[in-house]
């Protein structure tokens, strides 16, 4: 969703260059999902070095936003895109992550009690959050806007965010509306994109990577020990959000 | 905005003071200090703490040596926040200690000729700014009282100071003050590793970084889990505690 969100606003800034643009369109045709979605915004891209990064991470002129999900939620939501097959390259991920594609959840949560296991957190979907972006664990007092998605407030959290940094409300309309309105699934459709570059978006298929796990949910985690393997497990991106862990009383909605 | 324009007083001003403390706060300055604090929260300060006795005889004594001292001093707008001092380096180094009374102090480089921005954070009543490499080179002392508002957003509080550090000798213009208008620019650089900077998403147009990670978009329990004490989201299958929450989901 971000990625899309944030190759929205830019294609739909007033000083964005054709040529920029086409590398934010995917264009040209032909190119590979990945190649056409993903790491669009890189600081590499920007040609931006790790100590640019952490004087922006310093610099109040600058906005720094994190958005997150609970930790037993995302992890299932990991699970089933990669290890489940619910996405195309779900085996190399779910390999990486459990050194073993087919793993099956329950042995999933056995390896989790292994003392020592380190080989998740090579895996960005199974990774937990103090270690993303150069170490949230130690960064996150530098954001400016830390706060849990819901699709109840996505909407007012976005707006706060583009407010701040001055996005002007006709773009905030367009891009919250197609936030909300896909319930996450940006469409490549925006119009005014369109209009504005003459080109069609070729990003290939955007949604393939929801697995409204939500639904499943219960699935998964079907006993207080499954739930409590996952709790302890990223425990450190509990204290990280000081954010209570989840339990058997107050599970996500099926 | 309090100006200081004559060392030799101030340096009598802060010989004049001792320290006190409330509780393990102190609540006056070193006698290498300044102290300049609001009187209502002074006041308020005092009256919570109104069994030390030590207190209550420097509130009469500091007031006085202060108006006495300086007629045209000023009332500081108190500045708080949770972090600890934060120093802005305008030129390269020297030496320069901004000091909290309880935590030890802290180093921080600045240039002879330059200045010194800072702001002061967390729960402190006081803090000194003096030279520690060159004795001679007068540096102006600080103070602020802070009163602490905990769990507000720091930054509309921060409130930036610049202390000029001018000169080289005993009576150069080293006390100057001036308040910066837009607070601080930077915070300390922070360091980080080299995992998953690719994660970052970085809208230079509009100044924004963005950190992505996998698996966050749109959907959270946290919001649905305030209202877990009215809907019943329990039941058992299969002998094993489960959680149906289809009762719970329609609910709201």
């Amino acid at each position: 969703m971000f990625n899309l969100l944030f190759r929205y606003l830019r294609l739909m800034h007033p000083d964005m260059t054709k040529e920029e643009a086409e590398h934010l369109l995917g264009v040209p045709p032909g190119l590979s999902e990945s190649s056409r979605n993903w790491f669009k915004n890189t600081p590499e891209h920007h040609k931006i070095s790790k100590g640019r990064l952490q004087r922006i991470l310093a610099n109040k002129q600058w906005t720094k936003a994190f958005f997150y999900r609970d930790p037993i939620s995302r992890y299932v939501s990991a699970f089933r895109s990669k290890c489940d097959k619910f996405d195309e390259d779900g085996f190399w991920h779910c390999r990486e992550a459990f050194l073993d594609g087919n793993i099956t959840f329950p042995k999933a949560l056995y390896q989790m009690t292994q003392p020592g296991i380190n080989h998740l957190s090579a895996n960005p979907h199974f990774a937990s959050y103090g270690t993303f972006c150069g170490g949230l664990d130690q960064t996150l007092d530098y954001y400016d806007i830390v706060q849990p998605l819901d699709p109840k407030t996505v909407g007012s959290l976005l707006r706060t965010m583009f407010d701040r940094v001055r996005v002007d409300n006709a773009t905030t309309d367009v891009l919250i509306k197609e936030v909300v309105d896909s319930r996450g699934r940006l469409s490549s459709d925006i119009a005014q994109v369109k209009d504005r570059w003459g080109l069609e978006p070729d990003f290939g298929v955007t949604e393939q990577h929801n697995t409204n796990s939500g639904n499943v949910f219960n699935d998964y985690m079907s006993s207080p020990e499954s739930v409590r393997i996952v709790q302890d497990f990223y425990a450190s991106d509990y204290a990280l959000f000081r954010s209570p862990k989840a339990s058997e009383e107050n599970f996500c909605p099926a | 905005m309090l100006t200081i324009s004559n060392a030799r007083a101030f340096r009598t001003f802060q010989q004049a003071l001792p320290t006190y403390y409330v509780g393990h706060q102190p609540i006056l300055l070193t006698k290498r200090s300044f102290v300049m604090m609001t009187r209502k929260s002074l006041r308020d300060r005092i009256e919570s703490h109104a069994s030390d006795v030590a207190v209550m005889r420097a509130l009469p004594l500091a007031i006085a040596i202060m108006l006495i001292v300086y007629g045209n001093y000023a009332i500081m707008k108190p500045t708080n926040s949770k972090f600890p001092p934060h120093v802005d380096f305008v030129q390269e180094p020297d030496n320069v200690t901004v000091a909290r009374t309880l935590p030890p102090p802290v180093e921080y480089p600045v240039a002879r000729g330059s200045a010194l921005d800072f702001y002061l954070d967390g729960t402190w009543q006081a803090g000194t700014v003096t030279s520690v490499q060159e004795q001679s080179r007068t540096f102006a002392g600080i103070l602020a009282n802070g009163t602490i508002v905990h769990g507000m957003a720091h930054d509309d509080f921060k409130t930036t100071w610049r202390l000029p550090c001018m000169g080289n000798k005993p009576g150069d213009k080293s006390l100057a003050r001036t308040r910066l208008p837009d607070g601080p620019k930077t915070s300390p650089v922070p360091q980080l590793t080299d995992q998953f900077l690719d994660r970052f998403i970085v809208v230079p147009e509009y100044k924004l970084l963005f950190c992505y990670v996998e698996k966050v978009r749109a959907v959270s329990c946290r919001r649905r889990l305030a209202v877990k004490n009215t809907l019943t989201c329990l039941t058992y299958r299969r002998d094993r505690l489960v959680v149906r929450c289809s009762i719970y989901y329609s609910g709201i």
